[in-house]
């Protein structure tokens, strides 16, 4: 059950990067096949471990990566689903190469409020996203 | 609003495994994380290494279980430095409980630091602790298919070793395709075919180990010059 390390890792990155008053709605986490990471483990370690926090409800928004394979044959990389496979070049032992990634590329946040240093006023057109002011 | 963020998950942990590894390397201690599934023979493999290099090698085990020393109960006649860590619900080591453990022994004149990890072909190998070297034990009786399962572990290791090769004849077990399989994912791994229990292939183990030690002391010397 590393998920549940992993899921409490990913909440300690999100709880430095997210503006304190923010309200986290979907965090983006990438992790290559060498992981091991089931996704329904993973659901369910990260709603134990953002329950009661500023996570709390946030979507985790898992991007699973395929191998990335090596033919020391032909030289050829390619992606695919599968570990064990033959190059087109007829070889049967292309290997993988990294495989082992494991982060946390972006946030998507609702801010509560407008930062008060800002110096402009609002802009006339409406905010793209985000919570009203009050 | 999207915040870009592109952090490893695991830098927190990276981070204190850097501190470890500094430590362990300065003081000239070679550092190895033990890594298989329960029963494979990873507390018998310790027991005997202890015993064959005892008197030769100063040597420490930090051993990770969920619950229980009886692990550290059996290798304490053989070595007076066994840290047991009992990790509750963990399934695995992380650099953390290492630096607190590491903080139990006394590094001056170590030569030899194995980590037994908790017993668990997956959670442990994604973690750094801080060793030298990730060692991935199989055993016969696991099956053949083992490797090609955990690919990770096998990816990681510098060095594979297969346990238990005195029961080939009595189990259903396609050595080749074992290390077939081994050697697709990571076609470098030397792989060492041993029996534990019955002595074959061990001298090879405790040899690797023996030089292993030598390099890790020569290392720190030229570092401290």
């Amino acid at each position: 059950m590393h998920e549940l390390s992993l899921a409490e890792a990913v909440l300690e990155i999100v709880r430095r990067h997210a503006p304190t008053d923010a309200t986290v709605r979907k965090v983006r986490l990438e992790a290559g096949p060498m992981r091991g990471i089931d996704r329904d483990s993973m659901d369910w370690a990260w709603r134990s471990a953002t329950s009661g926090t500023r996570c709390d409800g946030a979507d985790l928004d898992l991007i699973l990566l395929p191998w990335k394979m090596h033919c020391p044959e032909c030289g050829r990389d390619w992606e695919t689903e599968e570990l064990f496979v033959v190059c087109e070049c007829g070889c049967n032992r292309p290997h993988p190469v990294g495989g082992d990634e494991l982060r946390v590329v972006s946030l998507d946040v609702d801010e509560l409020s407008d930062t008060p240093e800002s110096p402009e006023p609002p802009p006339a057109t409406q905010r793209q996203e985000g919570a009203s002011p009050s | 609003m999207k915040v870009r963020v592109v952090e490893n998950v695991l830098k927190l942990n990276d981070e204190v495994a850097s501190m470890n590894r500094l430590t362990l390397r300065q003081a000239g201690v070679f550092t190895l994380d033990l890594i298989g599934a329960p029963g494979c023979g990873k507390t018998a493999l310790l027991e005997r290494t202890l015993r064959e290099l005892h008197g030769k090698l100063h040597m420490a085990v930090l051993v990770g279980d969920l619950t229980t020393t009886r692990d550290a109960d059996r290798m304490v006649q053989w070595c007076d430095q066994v840290v047991q860590i009992n990790t509750g619900k963990g399934c695995h080591l992380d650099a953390n409980q290492i630096r607190q453990a590491m903080a139990q022994i006394d590094l001056a004149g170590l030569d030899v630091l194995i980590i037994e990890n908790v017993g668990n072909l997956i959670c442990p190998v994604g973690f750094d602790l801080g060793q030298d070297v990730k060692v991935g034990m199989f055993s016969v009786s696991e099956g053949d298919d083992k490797p090609a399962k955990h690919p990770y572990l096998v990816h990681e290791a510098s060095v594979l070793l297969l346990n238990k090769t005195d029961l080939l004849p009595y189990v259903p077990f396609n050595l080749e395709r074992f290390r077939q399989d081994i050697a697709q994912l990571n076609p470098n791994v030397p792989l060492m075919e041993l029996s534990v229990v019955k002595g074959d292939g061990f001298d090879a183990w405790r040899q690797w180990i023996e030089t292993k030690a030598a390099a890790a002391r020569g290392a720190a010397a030229i570092h401290t010059q």
